[in-house]
């Protein structure tokens, strides 16, 4: 009825707008083609999307280089997409880091075990999970390495300079402090701190590898690393396979895989920024976005006197030296 | 209006339709889910886990409310520290215990370097002294004052030598050098039947250490002026002390699980050792901030000194 009155409509108009009836109800047609597409176009693209997850998918995300800000803020976000993802049924944590910075790796842990809580996440150490990479896989439900893969070192590192500590208390006479401990240095603070993020970490260890480790808690804090055949023995790993076997540990745990009806998607979103070279330079890291902003380093006049450090490693200073030196005898032999 | 005006567009309009839904359809299957799943809200279990609570991540820290005080000495003594050959305390470090002393009406000399003697030999410097305190001696004294001082050990006179592990200096520079740094009075204190050890101590159970595996903990084991007073000291780099004379008798020892740091053998190590009139003590880090009011480090300090000061200052050694 409404079409009839429309066309009844645009045949009286005839006189002033010379159109046919065919034409009028081919614009009727088009008209609603268009209203009706916008309407439910969405609903039928949803209900496609749903038609879709016929096979659940594990994905596997990398961390590949140091515990640090950039790396952690993208894993995180890999991560956090993986669960709001109705697709992803599990996760893989493929490893590779040596740990770094405390603040980070105790961010990587969160993002890992707020996934591990729901959904699988089995973790694969590609070279090595030392340190903050042990700190980040430690809530996984599954631990694979190689023969090669180190993994262990369990414990905190503090960088202070000596000169900061020796002179802290000299330099406050030039400036106006509100109390005796602002802006001071102390050995004695220094190690008790140390000593609490050490109790958060190796409780961490403990809390989620404790039945598997046949090391006493002790033993672990010593900060040994394990390469991974001893590592499975001891409990720091479960498992020897390679990444694909750790992505069937991971289906295998799924309630919603059945079999090997599931698909494997390896995410690519990384970001890596050197800390030693462009730490200082960056001012926000929102996302997976970093910006860098011009250092005022030099300019100045306070700088962050104690750094606390999750990472396996020497300081590289000591092979700094030994380089410095190494040119040298390198340079001469040159020349 | 006739038939075909009606159906066509009808027709169209149902194949149009058809068209763009069924095509959307088949977009939506090939482009795959999109990120819309679960809501990732609140109710996170395990987001503030117990490791991470203050109960168990909190650390005990020694108060540091004791009082390093002179009381129990004869009156007016004098003793001499030598660090001359110290890897790294200097007179500044030792304020606390030569105000200590002062306020105690006592005297005290520090021979910070060569210049301190002047004209004078080492033993006229020890002369009418009651005590003799050498602090972390890194390298081994010369013949003749290692002569005066087991001659003035003989004659009455009492010497504690606060000594420390081997220890790795880096010195600086573009071409640093990396050194070992032993005990450097180990001829002197072996004609005591004591030596100290090369290995650092170090524990890491977290309620046998100060909070930290290398300052370990170390409890009397007898009774005495040198424990006087003292429940538990706390030594940041301690060596241990071995002995083979039997009047070498342990003071305190190490509390247990304490281990030695290169070969792991763990063992309630003697730290301090006392033959007659001289001590050894296996750290010198103690006498000086931030370790001299750690535990019962300063009662045990002020222990040391009273023991210094009732050597007897009349010895004629020289």
């Amino acid at each position: 009825m409404v079409y009839e009155r429309l066309v009844q409509h645009v045949a009286m108009a005839d006189s002033r707008w010379p159109i046919s009836e065919t034409r009028a109800a081919y614009v009727v047609v088009v008209t609603v083609v268009l209203v009706v597409a916008a309407v439910a176009a969405p609903l039928v693209w949803s209900a496609g999307s749903t038609a879709s997850e016929a096979n659940p998918t594990v994905e596997v995300v990398t961390l590949r280089g140091a515990t640090s800000d950039a790396n952690v803020n993208a894993v995180a976000n890999t991560l956090r997409d993986a669960r709001t993802n109705d697709s992803v049924a599990a996760v893989v944590l493929r490893i590779d880091s040596s740990g770094g910075p405390v603040a980070p790796s105790e961010e990587l842990y969160l993002a890992v075990n707020r996934t591990a809580a729901e959904m699988p996440v089995v973790a694969y150490v590609e070279g090595a999970a030392a340190s903050g990479g042990y700190y980040g896989i430690a809530p996984a439900d599954a631990i694979y390495v190689k023969p090669s893969s180190t993994v262990g070192s369990i414990g905190v590192i503090v960088q202070a300079p000596l000169s900061a500590v020796e002179q802290a208390e000299q330099v406050g006479g030039t400036y106006v402090r509100s109390g005796p401990d602002k802006a001071q240095v102390d050995q004695d603070r220094i190690r008790e701190d140390l000593e609490r993020l050490q109790r958060a970490f190796l409780g961490t260890v403990m809390r989620h590898r404790g039945d598997q480790l046949t090391l006493s808690r002790e033993t672990v804090a010593n900060g040994r690393t394990y390469l991974g055949t001893q590592a499975v023995q001891n409990g720091f790993a479960d498992r020897i396979g390679d990444v694909e076997a750790a992505i069937e540990a991971a289906a295998d745990r799924s309630e919603r895989i059945e079999g090997d009806e599931y698909d494997v998607v390896y995410a690519t979103q990384q970001v890596q920024v050197s800390l030693t070279l462009q730490a200082d330079a960056v001012g926000e890291i929102d996302g997976n976005a970093v910006y860098l902003v011009e250092s005022d380093v030099e300019n100045g006049e306070f700088v962050k006197p104690v750094q606390y450090y999750a990472v396996w490693g020497v300081p590289a200073e000591a092979t700094t030296r030994g380089n410095a030196s190494d040119r040298s005898q390198g340079g001469d032999a040159g020349e | 209006m006739s038939d075909r005006t009606l159906v066509q567009p009808v027709a169209i309009l149902i194949v149009a339709l058809v068209v763009v839904l069924g095509g959307t359809f088949v977009v939506s299957l090939a482009a795959g889910p999109t990120a819309t799943g679960t809501p990732d809200g609140a109710n996170i279990d395990g987001q503030s886990p117990a490791q991470y609570q203050p109960a168990a991540a909190g650390v005990d820290v020694d108060p540091e409310d004791g009082e390093l005080a002179i009381e129990d000495a004869p009156e007016g003594g004098e003793i001499v520290i030598d660090i001359r050959r110290s890897a790294d305390t200097t007179a500044d470090d030792l304020q606390p215990i030569t105000e200590a002393m002062f306020e105690a009406g006592y005297s005290v000399t520090v021979l910070d370097d060569g210049d301190d003697i002047g004209n004078q030999s080492f033993g006229e410097v020890l002369e009418g002294t009651a005590g003799l305190l050498i602090v972390q001696p890194a390298a081994e004294y010369p013949d003749g004052e290692r002569d005066t001082i087991r001659a003035y050990v003989r004659t009455g006179g009492h010497a504690v030598v606060a000594g420390e592990p081997t220890q790795t200096r880096v010195g600086g520079g573009l071409f640093a050098t990396v050194a070992q740094v032993p005990f450097g009075a180990t001829d002197l204190v072996e004609s005591y039947g004591v030596t100290v050890g090369a290995e650092t101590l170090y524990n890491v159970d977290d309620g046998a250490n100060d909070n930290n595996f290398k300052s370990i903990y170390a409890t009397p084991s007898r009774g005495g002026v040198l424990t006087e007073g003292v429940d538990r000291i706390t030594f940041d780099r301690s060596a241990r002390i071995i002995t083979n004379d039997d009047n070498a008798t342990p003071h305190y020892t190490a509390v247990e699980g304490t281990k030695t740091i290169d070969t792991r053998r763990a063992d309630t190590y003697p730290v301090v050792v006392r033959s007659d009139s001289v001590v050894v003590v296996g750290d010198g880090s103690f006498l000086s901030q931030p370790e001299l009011y750690d535990a019962d480090n300063e009662a045990f300090t002020s222990n040391l000194v009273e023991f210094l000061l009732r050597g007897d200052p009349g010895g004629r050694f020289q």
